[in-house]
């Protein structure tokens, strides 16, 4: 039986212990009619932004960018490769923490961000191996090469679409939202697996260019681009799963009224209610 | 050299519209189309 989101959460109704801390703070959202009311007046301008933003970040990308000395224009494929892998990896993060919600607390928007994000984190991971490929061709001589870092992206993607299928998989959503949750971390796994995997083995693909820690290895006026182009991705990201969440909350919220409105005009029902 | 490399940098960025777009219009259709449905029901409930 689906939980119907107009319901309480088992911690709200007071079947399950009230979460303290950082998850008392998750636990104020819980409820899918505040989430609607927080995320409705913020989406269309979330969405423009980040229409506004990559579109810059592409424009800028593709015609202004500098040629690299080596590579020539063929780094211009950085300017989407790059944001797409990140968006691609912290997306599959997001998945598992919402995985861990739904496992821990049964926070049913939990439930619902796994569902939409697993369509959109494959998304970006298709186009990251996308771009690597038609990158690798001038840089590399190949499309493909199975080189730890290609194949750990590889392995991201079918995690990504192996969720989506399999929390859709059950006639009964709570066995795939739990089976689905597990599967998400597990494959928490292969996100170090990525990042490492350059330093590992000996890979085809280049090392780190970009390090929040240390001197990145980029030169400025590359990196603004690709900033603007990162922040364009995160955006679109966020701004395609809220939609998502938020679609799915009004179609089954829209069921439910459905089906209250037929028990009414049940005739048989409302003479055994009488 | 740029001619060369041009149908690979043009590639990317078709791709990534292509994707980006088809994402960003399946979600518009769908949020409009989940709106209007439960426009109607509460609607439908409303006139009861």
């Amino acid at each position: 039986m689906e939980r119907p989101l107009t319901q309480t959460y088992p911690a709200e109704a007071g079947i399950a212990p009230r979460p303290k801390g950082a998850g008392a703070w998750l636990h104020r959202y819980a409820n899918p009619g505040r989430f609607q009311r927080l995320v409705r007046p913020i989406l269309p301008w979330l969405a423009w932004f980040a229409f506004i933003i990559t579109v810059t970040g592409l424009v800028w990308g593709f015609f202004f960018s500098p040629a690299d000395w080596q590579q020539g224009i063929a780094s211009r494929i950085m300017y989407v490769h790059v944001p797409a892998a990140w968006v691609a990896m912290n997306g599959y993060a997001l998945l598992a923490v919402c995985s861990l919600l739904s496992i821990v607390w049964r926070h049913p928007l939990a439930d619902l961000a796994a569902r939409e994000i697993s369509p959109i984190g494959a998304g970006f991971a298709a186009l990251c191996l996308i771009t690597g490929s038609l990158w690798g061709r001038p840089d590399w001589g190949t499309y493909w090469v199975w080189d730890a870092r290609l194949t750990s992206v590889l392995i991201l993607f079918f995690l990504y679409l192996g969720h989506a299928a399999l929390i859709r998989a059950f006639d009964n959503p709570q066995h795939g939202y739990r089976a689905a949750a597990i599967l998400a971390l597990v494959g928490v796994i292969n996100l170090p697996i990525i990042v490492f995997s350059v330093y590992w083995w000996n890979t085809l693909h280049q090392g780190n260019t970009i390090s929040i820690t240390g001197p990145s290895k980029i030169y400025v006026s590359m990196l603004w681009p690709l900033l603007i182009g990162t922040i364009g991705f995160y955006a679109a990201f966020f701004a395609l799963v809220l939609a998502r969440i938020s679609s799915a909350i009004m179609e089954q919220r829209a069921r439910v009224l459905l089906l209250a409105s037929a028990e009414d005009s049940d005739p048989a029902k409302s003479v055994a209610r009488s | 050299m740029i001619k060369d490399l041009m149908p690979f940098v043009a590639g990317s960025y078709g791709a990534t519209i292509l994707v980006l777009g088809t994402f960003s219009l399946f979600t518009l259709l769908r949020y409009r189309a989940a709106r209007r449905r439960l426009d109607a029901a509460e609607a439908a409930r409303g006139d009861r």
